[in-house]
């Protein structure tokens, strides 16, 4: 069992933003982003964000899952009113701000138009209760 | 060659938008710009050098201007940030 908090289909993966993904980073925008900035980021469709994401969630990219072990405090908000956080592959969490989110995972970020770009809580197990 | 150091005021750091912001003033002038943080120096004209760097608020960083429009370019980036 999981939630999905956040789940967006891309629209465009800017040439500049195909750089930063082999750098480890993935900034995320919705489709409003002004056109500089699309031109270095991920677009996607605005999507609604059910419920706040934490340490301990996963990022999903197709059939790639990454947990999230750093959440920065605008992160939340960001991601609500824009669509908007810079995810960081396997970073220093002493050297971020406060609208990152790192994520530990073993293979770099491959991100096409079209692709899903989800945010799920860890499974939670199920109980006696749930049964 | 001409220098000022800044404090990044804004809480978020230097983040995507400023830095894009801060990378189209670079891009103006002809003089090499260069932007000292925590011992590194990275190019003013690169987004990736920037963003890959992770400047946080409340921290300083010093622009060094380098070349014949390094005055204006100085005073320039000074207004905008």
């Amino acid at each position: 069992l999981e939630e999905i908090k956040y789940s967006a289909r891309v629209k465009s993966v800017g040439a500049e933003g195909l750089e930063f993904l082999k750098l480890g980073i993935m900034i995320l925008f919705d489709e409003d982003a002004p056109k500089d900035l699309l031109e270095i980021c991920v677009s996607h469709e605005r999507a609604p964000l059910e419920s706040e994401v934490m340490c301990g969630d996963f990022i999903e990219i197709v059939s790639k899952k990454y947990e999230i072990i750093y959440v920065g405090k605008e992160v939340n908000s960001s991601l609500k009113t824009m669509g908007h956080a810079t995810i960081r592959l396997n970073w220093d969490v002493s050297d971020v701000l406060p609208g990152d989110i790192v994520v530990s995972g073993e293979s770099s970020f491959h991100v096409k138009t079209g692709d899903m770009i989800k945010i799920v809580s860890a499974p939670m197990e199920e109980t006696d209760f749930d049964k | 060659l001409t220098s000022k150091t800044f404090i990044i005021e804004d809480p978020l750091g230097l983040h995507a938008r400023p830095a894009c912001d801060l990378v189209k003033e670079a891009m103006n002038w002809e003089c090499d710009i260069s932007i000292t943080y925590k011992d590194k120096q990275i190019n003013a004209k690169s987004i990736f050098e920037i963003l890959s760097c992770a400047i946080q608020g409340g921290h300083t960083i010093e622009i060094t201007a380098s070349g014949k429009d390094e005055q204006a370019a100085l005073d320039s980036i000074s207004r905008l940030l």
